[in-house]
């Protein structure tokens, strides 16, 4: 029988049933957790959570330092690498990976809904596993998805209705440690 | 919590621990669904539902135990991730009758829409129901947590049964 068509007082008690059930299976959810030694995700909730705990998180001067020694960092690898390019075999600058890598996010099609569907395209380099990132416009991540195949991600209209009006997509080649190199500029897209 | 907030490294290894039930949850919770999500699904939704417990880690005001709290986030993001799964493979499929649902699927439908329900009702109604029914409360202890006459309380819970029963109602005609 369709719920609608319950009596009144029918339907109070598949309500509240049902309000039961749900308590029932969180509580059997917290219960029987501890059972659980290893499944999809654990290893992963470290990283994750350090991640976003360093995205919003880290003290000013503790950041400030970091940035200091990542531009240290990504200026000594620039001139090790330009090093080895210039230096190197013409063999080894065959198999070299350039450093201009990088995979851009395509414009979506004409009357297509700009959060339902988002296309990349890897420039250089061949890649099987990617990961769709969804941020506001303070690059607070909203929401991240796991392609592993092929170049478009797809979202349903529930998965976006949260978004707001203007967000920005960035698409990321995925090791297997979970890091993204190379990732994608934001692209912004806006609700129309 | 405040401790993890402000960055307290000893709090933060404690909660990253701690936190490691909200993919053993989803385990359990996907289990006794037979399986509706894969295991790089689970992951997925294991990312999210870490973001989400962290944006919104300073709600949280140590009514229950923190995995209590947390479960509540997992058992909504999987219905939520389980629903949107169910109404795209239904879209999908070609042989199979769209208009047939199967009992999980149904059950899953009805308790996240109860869920949504729940969220655009007032706070404290709300709240009201989720300590009588998830937290299994009875009102005399609800009146003493929140500091309300049981009265008060019995009156504020029938309100928000009532009104949880109409916005079900209009959704039941909704999805019909």
């Amino acid at each position: 029988m369709n719920p609608s068509q319950e009596d009144p007082n029918s339907a109070k008690d598949s309500l509240e049933r049902d309000l039961e059930s749900i308590g029932e299976l969180e509580r059997a959810m917290v219960r029987v957790e501890k059972d659980v030694t290893h499944g999809p995700g654990i290893d992963r909730v470290e990283s994750t959570l350090r991640r976003v705990m360093e995205e919003s998180g880290a003290a000013p001067s503790i950041r400030a330092r970091r940035i200091r020694i990542g531009w240290i960092t990504v200026l000594a690898a620039s001139f090790l690498f330009g090093a080895r390019w210039y230096f190197g075999s013409s063999d080894d600058r065959v198999h070299q990976q350039p450093l201009g890598a990088s995979v851009r996010v395509l414009e979506p099609k004409a009357g297509e809904d700009p959060f339902s569907r988002v296309r990349w395209q890897l420039d250089s380099g061949s890649a099987s596993r990617f990961e769709v990132q969804i941020r506001d416009e303070n690059d607070r991540l909203l929401l991240r998805r796991s392609v592993d195949s092929g170049t478009e991600c797809v979202f349903a209209e529930g998965e976006t209705e949260s978004w707001p009006q203007t967000i920005f997509v960035v698409v990321g080649v995925k090791a297997p440690d979970g890091s993204l190199m190379p990732r994608s500029a934001p692209a912004q897209r806006s609700r129309r | 919590m405040r401790r993890v907030l402000v960055g307290n490294l000893d709090a933060r290894r404690e909660f990253i621990e701690r936190m490691k039930c909200v993919p053993r949850m989803l385990v359990v919770r996907n289990a006794s669904s037979r399986f509706v999500l894969t295991d790089h699904e689970i992951e997925d939704l294991t990312q999210e539902i870490l973001m989400t417990i962290w944006r919104k880690l300073d709600t949280y005001r140590g009514d229950a135990a923190l995995e209590t709290w947390v479960g509540s986030f997992c058992h909504r993001a999987f219905l939520n991730a389980a629903k949107i799964k169910i109404r795209n493979s239904s879209r999908t499929r070609i042989v199979d009758d769209p208009e047939v649902v199967s009992p999980e699927q149904h059950e899953i439908d009805r308790f996240e829409r109860l869920y949504r329900a729940l969220d655009e009702m007032n706070g404290e109604n709300a709240r009201i129901v989720r300590l009588k029914h998830f937290d299994q409360l009875t009102f005399e202890q609800i009146g003493e947590r929140l500091r309300r006459a049981t009265s008060t309380i019995k009156s504020c819970y029938y309100e928000a049964i009532e009104r949880l029963r109409t916005r079900m109602r209009e959704t039941d005609r909704g999805s019909a």
